[in-house]
């Protein structure tokens, strides 16, 4: 037997796009568009509507969050406490999910209960009462929440991020501690009655599907009364380059952000901005890491990140830092934003990240729950499977010259808002 | 169903193999038998270092990361007070990449002063993110040395106190890599669309020229019985009241942990549970409590935990968790409700089998309580529970004398 060399690399394979499942896509009577992935080796399947009532449909603070977290509270036929212990007894589980842009409302459950638990599940979000017993403790569990996590150096800085960046604009918008009291039952009813009975919905399934699914969502969703998307606009506004310093009294740790207002994945330089952010801050062995987690241990944490959304995009770094090394912190981070703005990065380290976001992408479609979640990121922001036909052609064409460019672009120290919480005395 | 092989390697290495052909995705796996418990008392917290310090380099290969990364590969581990468990998820096509660095970590580490120095660092770091620097943050440095006086459950995987970290040395670092790490105390599972021919090969091939280390057998001390209770009183800027209790519980390898387990359920599992319904909804006490078991490998914990409505005292809360406590030792479990928590549990295990690296882990876990086969049995052992046996362990656990309560008062 030949001795093993552990110290001779073994050759890297290169890795290509996964195979999507197709998705089976279907009108139902009133026009709500369904889309199905078949597959799993489990007998289950996760439903998941997609409303167009997002908070930046809101007309006060707190009622698109409080009236999607209520979709499941009480109908005028049914308690809260009988809806649950339905949907528990079948076990099924259901999860409520909000952004700025939509709501996700989903549903898991075992393919033999499929339609007992769907019809349940369909009926409470449609002909939801909200209670003014159930809203009274929403309320209160939500305050308490708040209060909570204000305390969090971390909460402070991203809201303070976001409404920097995003003044005017709902995506800026964050609920303050009196909003808890001006909120009321009322607003919710307003608020389903515009977005959820009127509804501009899309509707996702995926996992072994029963055989009837389509003629049982036509009985029970097929009258729901359907309107057109809402308009899309269009956030580009340039960031004013504040530094916004907080103090909070015997923090041990100072929580940091920087960055700014881009744009989403229909802009050209979307993907290459996002690859950017990768290098940057978006996996373990990135560049912020390395330097300030691995080499100089000032944090637990940090990182950077490009994201989008409907009307807009961000980019962002952040961390939480020892609170003494506040000022070594942000001298770093800028350091890596100029390296970025000034040198080309090497190839080794170019190949390096576009095999991590391969994997990454291998690992995001793993199994059909993956896909259609996969599917639905991408249907949501207007864009197709398609998509990755092209998308490793672009990932291999990426080169360092370009890149450089696009960091002088859109990186530059001086047009980065800077957001310090914690141990402001640096 | 989880289909698997097993095979074990002569110096003792444990391998699990499911196939899983349905994903381009394999789960490796790497589990050692080591944790929190294993550690001195005057030095809480190593283990979790020493996870930190696996990616430090090894004998070989300089940048772990690295490898994994060109890989598409994405790795993460944890450490828990009983376990310390390291996973990788790579593209099947570069699946020999994590032969390489897995073994070639427990063939030996770099041991260089400058991943000590920073990972040290980096944990203190993590300390006060998570401990510290969090509201509640340090509940569980609270609670552990109220509840365990003897066994080395007493403290939380990231140590007792920061000094212990501070305070380690390269020498002790050392110690514990030759003490822990080894073969013969790991186990390695790997689901994915792997053959079980190609598993034996690239185990024999990387991790059978490592030797058997000798591996002290873990002589623990054993939790007295406690016979009274304990209460501890913390005021902190906070902006609400918390109260937990915990009472000592069977270990997870114990024939009445399904039971016990399931107890849990119906007292907090979902939104239709009784501690919701009832302390939160029906009461007010409560704006959110839960109860849950630890899970632990040797005896362990059963809590209660929640945070207090406005207005309402530490001993009406505690009060109406008595309540509860007491409704399940004179009152049996209804049919109805127990098939609920059991339904409950076959559709969390069945969506838990969606995804290979739960499935990697759960084989893993499963053959160091001593049967890999235990995933499959499981269901049936949580359905083979009845209301008597759950009344019974409410009784044997819902005593006063076993309880440890943490009254954590809002400034």
């Amino acid at each position: 037997m030949n001795m093993l060399d552990r110290k001779l690399d073994l050759e890297y394979k290169s890795i290509s796009m996964p195979h999507f499942l197709d998705a089976q896509n279907y009108t139902l009577n009133n026009g709500v568009e369904v889309y199905e992935m078949d597959g799993g080796g489990q007998e289950l399947c996760r439903l998941e509507f997609v409303f167009e009532a997002g908070t930046k449909l809101q007309e006060k603070p707190l009622q698109a969050a409080m009236c999607n977290a209520m979709l499941l509270e009480g109908t005028l036929t049914k308690t809260a406490e009988e809806i649950h212990e339905k949907i528990d007894f079948y076990g099924a589980y259901t999860h409520l999910d909000l952004s700025p842009d939509r709501a996700v409302v989903s549903l898991y459950t075992l393919n033999k209960y499929f339609d007992v638990v769907v019809t349940i599940f369909i009926d409470a979000i449609k002909n939801a009462t909200f209670p003014k017993e159930d809203f009274d403790l929403l309320i209160e569990q939500r305050k308490q929440s708040f209060v909570i996590n204000s305390e969090k150096v971390d909460f402070k800085a991203r809201n303070a991020f976001f409404a920097h960046l995003y003044e005017g604009h709902s995506y800026g918008a964050a609920a303050v501690l009196e909003d808890f009291d001006k909120i009321n039952r009322e607003d919710l009813i307003k608020f389903h009655d515009l977005h959820y009975k009127q509804a501009a919905l899309k509707v996702y399934i995926a996992g072994q599907l029963p055989g009837n699914t389509q003629e049982l969502l036509n009985t029970l969703l097929g009258d729901w009364s359907v309107k057109a998307s809402n308009p899309i606009g269009v956030y580009s506004e340039k960031t004013i380059a504040d530094k916004i310093h907080i103090a909070k009294e015997g923090a041990l740790q100072s929580a940091i952000r920087i960055g700014c207002v881009c744009f989403n994945s229909h802009h050209e330089d979307y993907h290459e901005l996002k690859y950017l952010s990768i290098v940057l801050g978006g996996y373990f062995g990135s560049r912020l890491m390395s330097n300030i987690r691995e080499d100089k241990g000032l944090t637990y944490g940090i990182g950077a990140m490009c994201a989008q959304q409907e009307e807009s995009g961000f980019f962002s770094i952040s961390t939480e830092v020892k609170g003494e090394s506040t000022g070594l912190a942000l001298t770093e981070i800028y350091k890596e934003l100029k390296r970025l703005r000034e040198d080309l990065i090497p190839a080794e380290e170019l190949d390096l990240v576009k095999n991590y976001i391969m994997g990454q992408i291998l690992t995001s479609a793993d199994g059909p729950f993956a896909q259609a979640s996969l599917l639905k990121n991408m249907h949501v922001h207007r864009i197709g499977f398609d998509f990755y036909d092209t998308y490793q052609a672009m990932l291999n064409n990426l080169d360092s010259i370009s890149l450089r460019d696009l960091a002088n672009k859109y990186l530059k120290e001086e047009d980065l808002c800077e957001v310090v919480v914690g141990n402001i005395s640096f | 169903m989880i289909n698997f092989e097993r095979f074990v390697l002569d110096n003792g290495l444990k391998v699990i193999v499911h196939q899983d052909k349905s994903t381009p995705i394999v789960a490796f796996n790497l589990l050692y038998d080591v944790g929190a418990r294993d550690e001195d008392s005057s030095r809480t917290g190593f283990a979790h270092l020493f996870e930190h310090l696996m990616f430090g380099g090894s004998v070989n290969i300089a940048d772990y990361d690295e490898v994994v990364e060109k890989s598409g590969g994405q790795n993460n581990a944890f450490t828990s007070n009983d376990i310390t468990n390291y996973y990788i998820t790579l593209p099947k096509d570069n699946l020999e990449q994590a032969f390489r660095l897995e073994s070639d970590r427990m063939l030996n580490l770099a041991f260089t002063p400058k991943s000590l120095e920073v990972q040290r660092q980096v944990v203190i770091e993590e300390f006060k993110q998570n401990y510290l620097n969090q509201p509640y943050g340090d509940i569980h440095l609270l609670l552990r040395p109220l509840a365990y006086k003897h066994h080395p459950y007493q403290w939380p995987t990231i140590g007792k106190e920061v000094s212990h970290i501070e305070e380690a040395t390269m020498e002790e670092v050392k110690a514990f890599f030759y003490k822990h790490y080894a073969p013969n105390n790991a186990i390695l599972a790997i689901a994915g669309d792997v053959e079980i021919d190609d598993i034996k090969r690239l185990s024999e091939k990387w991790f059978a020229p490592i030797e058997s280390r000798d591996v002290p057998k873990r002589d623990l001390p054993k939790e007295p019985r406690q016979e009274e209770a304990r209460t501890l009183s913390v005021e902190r800027e906070v902006p609400v009241d918390i109260i937990y209790k915990a009472f000592h519980m069977c270990s997870r390898i114990d024939d009445n942990y399904f039971a016990t387990d399931l107890l849990s359920d119906v007292l907090s599992r979902g939104n239709s549970s009784r501690l919701y319904a009832s302390l939160v909804k029906d009461k007010k006490l409560f704006t959110e409590i839960d109860a849950f078991v630890g899970g632990d490998l040797d005896e362990g914990l059963f809590y209660f935990g929640g945070k207090l409505a406005d207005g309402v005292t530490m001993e009406q809360a505690e009060a109406g968790i008595d309540s509860e406590t007491e409704k399940l030792k004179t009152i049996l479990v209804s049919d109805e409700e127990l098939t609920k928590v059991k339904n409950k549990v076959v559709s969390a295990h069945m969506f838990s089998e969606l995804n290979v690296l739960n499935k990697a882990m759960n084989l893993a876990t499963s053959e160091l309580i001593g049967d890999a086969n235990l995933v499959n049995k499981q269901l049936d052992l949580y359905d083979a529970v009845n209301s008597q046996q759950i009344m019974k362990i409410a009784n044997d656990i819902f005593r006063q004398e076993n309880s440890n309560t943490l009254y954590y008062h809002a400034k």
